[in-house]
């Protein structure tokens, strides 16, 4: 498995992260040089049908209409004071003309 | 005078000043740590004139008086926390690990705060933001990692004990570099709390003695439950030092074959199969067995950890903790700034990896299959115990301490130092490195693997261990 400059640089996006482009360029290989050896996973033997992770079973399925509502679960409304068109409505900041602000409420 | 117990007792009999011990640890720390040539194991410690104003109690604690020091990705009050890391410079956290506070409550003087890999991600301690530390036993040496500081600290005489972390190795392997004794308990045996993550599942704290006495002394101390970390166990904690001279015989040791293969030193071959033949004279069955599943677990514990530490990383964005660089445009850039200039090219290296493992197009080959590898190399060490086998002897690490610089430019093979040692943590087990000779002038160490909440059973081997070196 070798990773490109362009992956890299995709991850270190995800992850927060700058490279320059020698340490992007220093890091594909390093990282490639990594799984290379990690590669060795793949020759691990997983029965057919058997799960790839071992671990606790997973939960069962169950269908929408079995789920209980969920008592933490409030509709927006309940926590702010005005909301609209799927927005908190809250006060201009003075960049914008607060002041002229007509439909927010502190 | 330097066993743990001996200092103690002197303390609470009043035979030495409660504050003296202490007072000649740091005198010590300050000769030994500092200058081109110092050993750079410490990161913050009690000044000369801070030690001379110690008021230590005398009455009680089984840790009276006795100078410890801690791995500075601990949380201490009274000591900054940087976790060797530039993102961290200068934190000090607000309240302090279980550990810690456990010392302090039996009556241990913590001296300082002790260098160690980035965020404990290495095997050489020469990640640290903070320079390298050197090997007593040859200062062009590295000390091994990532406690490396820990390790070092005890094996130059500063200190009686030290607590580090191992996640991978972290306690046994500069505990076979610097000749001393260094032990991983079972996970869920001590509290997490107030360690700072790196990775959840495989993480625990671990102790450094010059001798297995020492070290069980400190488990003693810290281990028990704790109901801040929810991962450690409500279990009774055995008396260890009870096992001290039980000895050798009968106890079944077994000897993996795959630990002894072509990557190991031929002194450090020659060290563990002199350590068994002594075990062996006194009375213990050696036993060769197999664990077919070793080959997968230094992959498997690099994709877990990694993807772990991918996640725990995340919360260092310069909006809770340590430092901001806060000259971007907006959020976004003020944490990626802050993380770029913050964490150093390992910690960014296993991020990335971790990242990439956990990617969706990704997981089921990389995460998924070593998720599983984890499974098989823990029924591995079950079939094995439930066979009648009551520990397990490796050698610690395939090599002796490396030169500084070796390795650095090369990270897969500063991930293969710990290739005997990642085992015990996928599995949980508690596992300890005991000295078993010398080879080329350098410490080697042999590495012993107990079941479960075995401790017992472990220290009832090393004591065997150390005493049988020592005798042979």
């Amino acid at each position: 498995m070798s990773i490109t400059r362009e992956e890299i640089l995709q991850i270190a996006t995800l992850a927060r992260l700058r490279l320059t482009d020698s340490e992007s360029e220093d890091l594909s290989q390093d990282l490639s040089q990594i799984l290379e050896y990690v590669d060795t996973l793949a020759s691990l033997q997983v029965p057919e049908g058997e799960r790839l992770e071992l671990g606790p079973p997973e939960a069962p399925e169950r269908k929408a209409g079995q789920m209980p509502p969920d008592v933490m679960v409030h509709p927006p409304t309940d926590s702010a004071p005005d909301f609209r068109d799927g927005f908190f409505v809250v006060p201009s900041p003075p960049s914008l003309g607060g002041a002229d602000d007509s439909g927010g409420s502190p | 005078m330097t066993g743990i117990a001996s200092i103690a007792e002197a303390v609470r009999e009043g035979r030495v000043d409660a504050e003296e011990p202490a007072r000649a640890a740091v005198a010590r720390l300050h000769e030994k740590n500092g200058g081109p040539q110092g050993l750079n194991a410490f990161l913050a410690a009690l000044s000369e004139s801070e030690a001379l104003a110690l008021k230590v109690s005398s009455d009680g604690g089984r840790l009276s008086g006795v100078p410890v020091a801690i791995k500075d990705n601990l949380a201490t009050v009274g000591f900054p926390t940087t976790c060797g890391s530039r993102i961290l410079e200068g934190y000090r956290p607000p309240y302090e690990a279980t550990v810690v506070k456990r010392l302090r409550e039996e009556g241990a003087v913590i001296v300082g705060k002790t260098n160690l890999d980035e965020f404990a991600m290495g095997s050489s301690t020469e990640n640290s933001a903070y320079g390298p530390v050197r090997n007593p036993w040859d200062p062009t040496r590295v000390p091994g990692g990532s406690s490396g500081g820990s390790a070092v600290a005890v094996a130059a005489g500063i200190v009686s004990g030290a607590l580090g972390s191992d996640t991978g190795g972290s306690v046994r392997q500069p505990a076979s570099f610097c000749g001393v004794v260094g032990v991983k308990p079972t996970y869920g045996r001590v509290s997490r709390y107030g360690l700072v993550a790196f990775a959840s599942s495989l993480d625990q704290v671990g102790m450094f003695g010059a001798t297995v006495a020492d070290a069980a002394e400190l488990l003693q101390v810290v281990a028990g439950h704790d109901p801040r970390d929810s991962t450690s166990v409500d279990l009774p904690v055995p008396d260890f030092s009870e096992e001290r001279d039980t000895g050798a015989e009968g106890l079944v040791v077994g000897v993996p074959t795959e630990y002894f293969g072509d990557a190991l030193e031929p002194g450090v071959k020659a060290s563990c199969q002199a350590a068994l033949d002594v075990l062996e004279a006194g009375g213990a069955q050696i036993r060769e067995v197999s664990l077919p599943n070793t080959p997968y677990a230094l992959s498997a514990y690099y994709v877990i950890a990694t993807a772990e530490a991918s996640s725990n990383l995340a919360r260092f964005d310069g909006v809770r903790y340590g430092a901001r660089d806060s000259s971007g445009k907006d959020l976004g850039e003020m944490y990626e700034r802050t993380r770029t200039a913050g964490f150093g090219r390992e910690v960014k290296r296993r991020i990335l990896l971790g990242t990439f493992a956990l990617t969706a197009g990704y997981h089921d080959q990389y995460y998924g299959r070593a998720q599983r590898a984890r499974g098989l190399v823990s029924a591995d060490f079950e079939a094995v115990f439930g066979g009648g086998v009551d520990v397990l002897f490796t050698p610690t690490s395939p090599t002796v301490a490396f030169p500084l610089g070796e390795r650095v430019q090369d990270p897969l093979q500063m991930y293969l130092a710990d290739v005997f040692t990642v085992t015990a943590n996928l599995a949980g087990l508690p596992a300890i490195s005991v000295p078993v000779g010398v080879s080329d002038g350098l410490p080697v160490g042999g590495q012993l693997i107990a079941p479960k909440w075995g401790e017992k059973t472990l220290f009832r081997a090393a004591f065997a261990l150390e005493g049988a070196v020592e005798a042979g």
